[in-house]
C-alpha cells in the first residue's frame, strides 16, 4: 500500500485573504483520511484544488502520479477518471433519475451495451441499498438518499479514491450513521481510498485512519485518531470538545464596540 | 472623485472585455461540440436535442402565433387608413408580407424565445451551477458545454428559423384577416402579397433568425456558467442575460440589415 495523493506546500489566497497556506500531507492507498474543520476553515478550498475543481496559488497535489495543479486537460480527463465526488448536496442532475445519473458517466465513457450498464447500475445502486430507486427523480429523495445515490455514482466507474464533501451535513443521527457505515464499507469492501471533509467529529472519528485538522488554512494537526484524541494543544483540545470558549475563537468583531456604538 | 469615477469605468471595460471574450470562447467550444465533436468523441446529443426542440418549437407555436397574428393585425390597422387616402390600399399586402418576411417575424420571434427559452436556459444551468451539478459532470470528465450547450443549440439552432417561418405565415394571415376591414379580397391579398415577395426576403429573414438563435443559446448559456452567490445571482444574472440577448438581438439585427442590403 503506496501513497496515492501527496499534497506538498500547497498556498491559495483569495484577494488578501488565506485560505490555504503550506497544507502539506499524504494519502494512503486504501485508508480513510479525514480533514477536518470549522467552517471557513479552508476544508472545501482544498477539496477542490485536490479535484482540479480550483488552482492553487503555489504547491503540488500529486494524484497517482499526475500533478493536479499542471495537468493539461487531458491529464486531468484521465486523472478524474481515478476518483469519484460526492458532492455536499449530492449534485445528482435533477432532469435525469438515479438510475440514468448512475448511468451517465458508464454511458460516456465506455462501449457497453444498454443491459450491461442496466446490470452494472442495479449492482451499484444495490451497493448503497437503493436497487428499489433506480426510477425515481433525485427530487422524490431524501437527504440521506440522495447522498447514497451519489455516491452509487461516485463508484460506477470503480475508481481508486472516493472524495466526500460534508458528508453527514444536513442529515439526521441515523441517516449519518448508514452513510459512515458506507464509508467504511466502501474501504473494507471495496479497497477504495476515503478521503473525507467533515466537521461532524463523531463520525470522522468512526471512519478515520487518519485525520488532520485544518484551522485558519492551516495544518494544526494531525495524525490517526488515537493520537488526535491525546493531543493536548488547546486548540485541538475545543474542537473535540465542542468548547465554545478557546482559541477557536467564533466571535471575530474587532475595534472599539463602545466608539462604534457612540458613533452611530 | 474623478479617480473614483476613472475607478469605475475601467471596471466596467474590464467586465466588458472579460464577457466578450467569454462569450466567444463558449461560441467557439459550442461549435466545437455541436458541429466536429459528434465525429471525433462520445456525445448524446440526439438523446438532449429532441426534447429540447420540443421545448423550444412545440411549445412556443401557440404563443408565437399569438404574436405573429396580431403584429399582422397591427401592421393593416396602423398603415391601412394612410394607404386608403391615396387609394392604394392594396398595398398594404406586401408592406404586410415584405415588413415581416424581413424584420418582424425573425425579430418578434427570436424576442418571444429570448423570454422562453433564454431565460429557462440561464435558469436552468445557473441552477445546475450553484448545486454543483456541472462541477460534477466536470468531475466525471463529461464537457458541460458538450452536454448543455451543444444540445440546447442543436435545437434552437433548428427550432427558431422554423419558428420564423411560421410567424410569417401567421402575419401574413393576420394582416390578411384584417385586410377584410378595408375591402380587400383575401384572394387578391394573398396574390398582391406572393408577387411582392421575393426570395432574398424569405432568406435574408431566415438568415437573420440562424444568428439570432446562436446570440439567444451563447449568451443564455455563458450567463448560466458564470452565476455565484446563490439564488440572488441566479435571478441577477437571468435579468441580464435577458436583456444583454435583446440588446445584442437588435444589434445583430442592425448589422445584418445593413450587410444584406449592401450585399442583395
Amino acid at each position: 500500500m503506496g501513497t496515492l495523493i501527496d499534497v506538498r506546500h500547497v498556498r491559495k489566497t483569495f484577494g488578501e485573504k488565506v485560505a490555504l497556506d503550506d497544507v502539506s500531507f499524504t494519502v494512503e492507498q486504501g485508508k480513510t483520511f479525514v480533514i477536518l474543520g470549522s467552517s471557513g476553515g479552508g476544508k472545501s478550498t482544498l477539496l477542490r484544488i485536490m479535484i482540479g475543481a480550483e488552482h492553487a496559488d503555489s504547491g503540488e497535489v500529486n494524484l497517482d502520479g499526475t500533478d493536479i495543479t499542471k495537468a493539461t486537460e487531458s491529464e486531468m480527463a484521465a486523472a478524474r477518471r481515478k476518483f469519484g465526488v460526492l458532492f455536499q448536496e449530492g449534485a445528482l442532475l435533477g432532469s435525469l433519475t438515479v438510475g440514468e445519473n448512475v448511468a451517465l458517466p458508464i454511458r460516456y465513457h465506455t462501449k457497453l451495451p444498454p443491459r450491461t450498464i442496466e446490470i452494472m447500475v442495479k449492482m451499484k445502486l444495490e451497493l448503497v441499498g437503493l436497487r428499489e430507486a433506480d426510477k425515481k427523480l433525485p427530487s422524490q429523495l431524501s437527504g440521506g438518499m440522495r447522498k447514497r445515490a451519489a455516491l452509487a455514482r461516485a463508484i460506477a466507474l470503480d475508481p481508486l479514491i472516493i472524495f466526500y464533501d460534508e458528508p453527514s451535513s444536513g442529515l439526521d443521527p441515523v441517516a449519518t450513521a448508514v452513510i459512515s457505515q458506507l464509508i467504511n464499507d466502501m474501504k473494507t469492501k471495496m479497497g477504495l481510498t476515503n478521503v473525507v471533509i467533515t466537521h461532524d467529529i463523531q463520525s470522522a472519528f468512526e471512519i478515520a485512519d487518519h485525520v488532520v485538522l485544518l484551522h485558519r488554512g492551516k495544518i494544526a494537526a494531525q495524525g490517526t485518531v488515537s493520537e488526535i484524541l491525546q493531543n493536548e494543544d488547546p486548540l485541538v483540545r475545543q474542537f473535540i470538545t465542542g468548547s465554545a470558549t478557546g482559541p477557536l475563537e467564533i466571535r471575530s468583531s474587532e475595534g472599539d464596540y463602545y466608539n462604534d456604538l457612540l458613533n452611530i | 472623485m474623478l479617480a473614483s469615477r476613472l475607478a469605475g469605468l475601467a471596471h466596467t471595460l474590464r467586465l466588458f472585455f472579460e464577457n466578450t471574450g467569454g462569450m466567444y470562447l463558449l461560441l467557439r467550444q459550442t461549435l466545437y461540440w455541436t458541429f466536429l465533436a459528434p465525429f471525433r468523441e462520445k456525445t448524446e446529443h440526439r438523446r438532449h436535442a429532441f426534447p429540447l426542440m420540443e421545448a423550444i418549437g412545440n411549445k412556443s407555436f401557440g404563443i408565437v402565433a399569438l404574436v405573429a397574428f396580431l403584429i399582422g393585425v397591427i401592421l393593416v390597422i396602423q398603415t391601412g387608413y394612410i394607404l386608403e387616402r391615396y387609394g392604394q390600399v392594396r398595398q398594404v399586402s406586401g408592406l404586410v408580407a415584405v415588413t415581416m418576411t424581413r424584420e418582424l417575424g425573425p425579430l418578434m420571434t427570436a424576442i418571444v424565445l429570448v423570454a422562453r427559452v433564454g431565460a429557462a436556459f440561464t435558469a436552468g444551468i445557473g441552477t445546475m451551477q450553484i448545486s454543483d451539478e456541472v462541477l460534477a459532470l466536470r468531475t466525471m470528465s463529461i464537457n458541460p458545454v458538450g452536454y448543455l450547450v451543444a444540445p440546447r443549440m442543436i435545437a434552437i439552432l433548428i427550432m427558431l428559423p422554423c419558428l420564423t417561418i411560421f410567424a410569417n405565415i401567421v402575419g401574413m394571415a393576420g394582416g390578411c384577416a384584417m385586410g377584410l376591414t378595408f375591402g380587400i379580397d383575401p384572394w387578391a391579398y394573398i396574390a398582391d402579397s406572393t408577387n411582392f415577395l421575393q426570395m432574398q426576403d424569405l432568406i435574408s429573414g431566415v438568415a437573420k433568425s440562424g444568428l439570432f438563435a446562436v446570440v439567444i443559446c451563447i449568451v443564455s448559456c455563458y450567463m448560466a456558467f458564470r452565476v455565484e452567490g446563490g439564488p440572488e445571482g441566479l435571478a441577477r444574472n437571468t435579468m441580464v442575460s435577458v436583456v444583454t440577448q435583446l440588446v445584442l438581438l437588435i444589434v445583430v439585427d442592425g448589422f445584418v440589415a445593413a450587410f444584406l442590403n449592401a450585399v442583395l
